[in-house]
């Protein structure tokens, strides 16, 4: 009997050893300290003073869960996974800090939290580099057209994918005339481009486009009173543009015609919601929960799936070695479950991550697009975003599509 | 006069004079959404008895000596025990948390259980009702459980790192991993122990393992004009006792494919309910009753003809079937 226990406490030593021994297969992880998208976007007013509501909001969660996750994997390809992250100041550091995390661990796979522009920069610095960067939260469509690279991969959607769904939700529920709400910032700007785009696609008829400001001015009032921004218009819908979402928090019920409200308010496209009770979702939301302590949003999704797919491009393509997983990952033999339904593969033409968008209100997920009956001759996730025949990127060597 | 009398399958098994072989069972199926497991008489469809249990029972398994029914209630992190003949609950199995499948070594002295949310299986000492072992890191959402049919391992499904975690579960350690299609679900070895056969829902296939190498095989893929890829979404699979024919329900495509195993060709697609999942066989084999987890009822196969002869409601989202007869 003692000999037995012996052999077992061996045993497990033994294997305990082994796991510490497996050389070090190191993720890169950057964000930036200062990033508005976390620190003002989206803050609800009365958090902003509040001690126990502020979250932090950062896709780091998700890629901590991620390496967590893929702990099996690491005993398969004979690795130890981990993950080495850097906060930089400002966006100019990103390159300096990615060499640092190269250097000191040899990581080659990259996980960036940073605005579109500051992505942009980092890209362009380390085209031709031996490195894959994986965009976990910029919603830009540049970045997946003219200014994409190669060696740049998407697990967040894009701008064009989050209004395509919204304007696939509303064609199915034949609300088909939109009056659309347009807030001051750039960003917001270009996300009225997109849905512009999505209205064309599927066949939505904006009625009126109109500018608001945060604002109490009452001589601008035709542009912060929403009697006045929704009244002489025909609309069935309120697609509402605003990245900062302070204003589009009042625009649900408010309009003066009933109307169903979407874009930044409402029924909100998003890659994850943690509402979501099919596809095995509730098991990755609460392993979430368990290890951070709060609500699953759609960065953190894409970070930890972003962990995945590389995971899953090591195992299956038996190989470590950059040229080896990138191949893997853009191949047509490349599948990924993300428990939101359909398998998840990268469009080999812009390294965008196909996938499904929930439409979500505050605590439901009333629908995850592409909706029913909206179908594409590829790949119905290709109905989300640019297709390979309206896609503007040229630096992937793609390869035939079937047809 | 009850609806059911009037319309749909019912009508259909009349206007066709289809007769199911007499059996003289009992189907037993548990109800995931209202924590119930109702027995129904294998002849005549109809439900005889319904159980309360503890919340969301999932799994359930016969006792080797036939005199009981084990039903893991997840909610309740146990496995509840059903005597047969008085058909109440007699006794509570601590299992750790969230107990979704589990199965019993053939000599009935110990069983293993998935832990969904902890990446852990926990073996139980079935006598005493105590934890022997707790293995952990078997792979994360832990689904599937088999022992093979020597009763020496036990192989685990892990849904969200596509592999069978291959395991010892009198040392408690794990003895391999084995890559499979995406999100495995359940799986069956064949009679004689060489091969297990193990359905990847997101896959889309059943992958076939040699349990001696542990290498996989064969996948075989389902392909049914006007069904998209995307619903063929395999969870179940049985096999009759001679190891001939299996069937593997596809979830979301509405059917149950019927596969002969040499050949591992699909031999019919036949038509069931909406997210098809639970699957079990008579002694006989001549019947399969299979879970439709959307459409809250079973489907009742009738194995010779290839087709369903009757749908029976049972509750809400039915999730396993076991057949006493």
């Amino acid at each position: 009997m003692r000999g037995a226990a012996c052999l077992l406490a061996a045993l497990l030593l033994g294997s305990a050893a082994a796991a510490e021994d497996r050389p070090v297969f190191a993720f890169g992880y950057l964000d930036l300290a200062e990033d508005i998208r976390y620190s003002r976007w989206g803050v609800h007013p009365v958090d902003i003073r509040s001690e126990t509501n502020r979250i932090d909001r950062r896709p780091l969660a998700g890629a901590e869960m991620g390496v967590s996750d893929i702990r099996s994997f690491g005993r398969r390809a004979g690795v130890q996974f981990t993950l080495r992250a850097e906060r930089v100041a400002e966006a100019n550091e990103l390159p300096a800090a990615l060499d640092a995390i190269q250097a000191e661990t040899g990581a080659f796979v990259f996980l960036v939290d940073a605005p579109a522009a500051a992505l942009r920069e980092l890209a362009a610095a380390t085209t031709g580099r031996d490195v894959i960067l994986i965009n976990v939260s910029a919603v830009g469509d540049s970045l997946r057209g003219e200014a994409c690279e190669a060696h740049l991969l998407h697990t967040a959607p894009s701008r064009q994918m989050l209004t395509d769904a919204a304007a696939q939700y509303l064609i199915a529920r034949d609300w088909n005339e939109v009056l659309v709400l347009q807030g001051p910032l750039e960003e917001d700007a270009r996300t009225v481009e997109a849905f512009r785009h999505s209205a064309g696609t599927y066949g939505l008829k904006i009625d009126e486009e109109r500018t608001f400001v945060l604002s109490n001015d009452p001589r601008m009032r035709d542009r912060n009173d929403l009697d006045l921004l929704t009244g002489r218009a025909d609309y069935e819908a309120v697609f509402v543009a605003d990245v900062d979402r302070e204003f589009a928090r009042s625009v649900p019920y408010s309009t003066q015609d009933p109307a169903a409200v979407t874009g930044a308010a409402g029924l909100r496209p998003t890659p994850w919601h943690w509402s979501y009770l099919r596809h095995g979702a509730p098991q990755v939301h609460g392993r979430f929960e368990r290890q951070t302590g709060r609500r699953m949003e759609g960065g953190d999704w894409a970070a930890w799936v972003a962990i995945r797919a590389i995971g899953e491009a090591i195992v299956r393509s038996g190989s470590t070695a950059r040229g080896d997983v990138h191949a893997y990952l853009l191949g047509p033999e490349f599948r990924l479950d993300g428990s939101k339904g359909p398998a998840l593969s990268f469009r080999p033409w812009n390294g965008q991550l196909r996938q499904p968008i929930m439409l979500a209100t505050e605590d439901w997920v009333t629908a995850v697009a592409p909706l029913a009956g909206f179908v594409h001759q590829v790949n119905d996730l290709d109905t989300l975003g640019r297709d390979e025949r309206t896609s503007d990127c040229s630096k992937f060597a793609t390869p035939e599509q079937p047809t | 006069m009850p609806r059911w009398f009037l319309t749909g399958p019912a009508a259909l098994t009349l206007a066709l004079g289809v007769a199911l072989p007499a059996h003289c069972g009992e189907i037993y199926v548990s109800n995931e959404g209202n924590d119930t497991v109702v027995v129904l008489d294998s002849d005549s469809l109809e439900i005889q008895h319904v159980i309360e249990t503890g919340g969301r029972p999932r799994d359930m398994r016969f006792s080797p000596d036939g005199s009981e029914l084990l039903i893991a209630a997840s909610e309740a992190d146990r496995i509840e025990v059903l005597d047969l003949e008085t058909k109440t609950i007699t006794g509570y199995i601590d299992t750790g948390d969230d107990p979704e499948l589990f199965d019993i070594d053939p000599s009935g002295e110990i069983l293993v259980v998935s832990n969904e949310d902890d990446a852990e299986a926990t073996v139980i000492d079935v006598a005493s009702g105590t934890i022997r072992t707790v293995i952990e890191d078997v792979g994360i959402e832990p689904e599937g459980v088999r022992f093979t049919p020597d009763g020496k391992r036990v192989f685990v499904t892990a849904e969200a790192t596509n592999t069978i975690a291959v395991i010892d579960p009198w040392e408690g350690v794990i003895l391999a991993d084995i890559l499979v299609g995406n999100r495995p679900r359940r799986g069956t070895f064949t009679p004689d122990g060489s091969e297990y056969w193990v359905t990847n829902e997101l896959g889309g296939t059943v992958s076939v393992i040699d349990t001696e190498t542990l290498q996989v095989t064969h996948t075989i893929s389902f392909e049914k004009k006007g069904l998209r890829e995307a619903e063929i979404t395999p969870v179940d699979l049985v096999m009759t006792k001679d190891g001939t024919t299996a069937f593997v329900t596809l979830g979301r495509a509405w059917h149950v494919a019927r596969v002969d195993v040499a050949t591992r060709t699909v031999e019919a697609y036949i038509l069931a309910g909406s997210r098809v999942w639970g699957a079990a066989l008579t002694a006989d084999d001549s019947i399969l009753v299979v879970t439709n987890g959307a459409s809250d009822d079973i489907s009742v196969i009738d194995t010779e003809a290839n087709r369903a002869v009757r749908s029976v409601a049972v509750g809400r989202t039915p999730h396993t079937v076991r057949i006493r007869d």
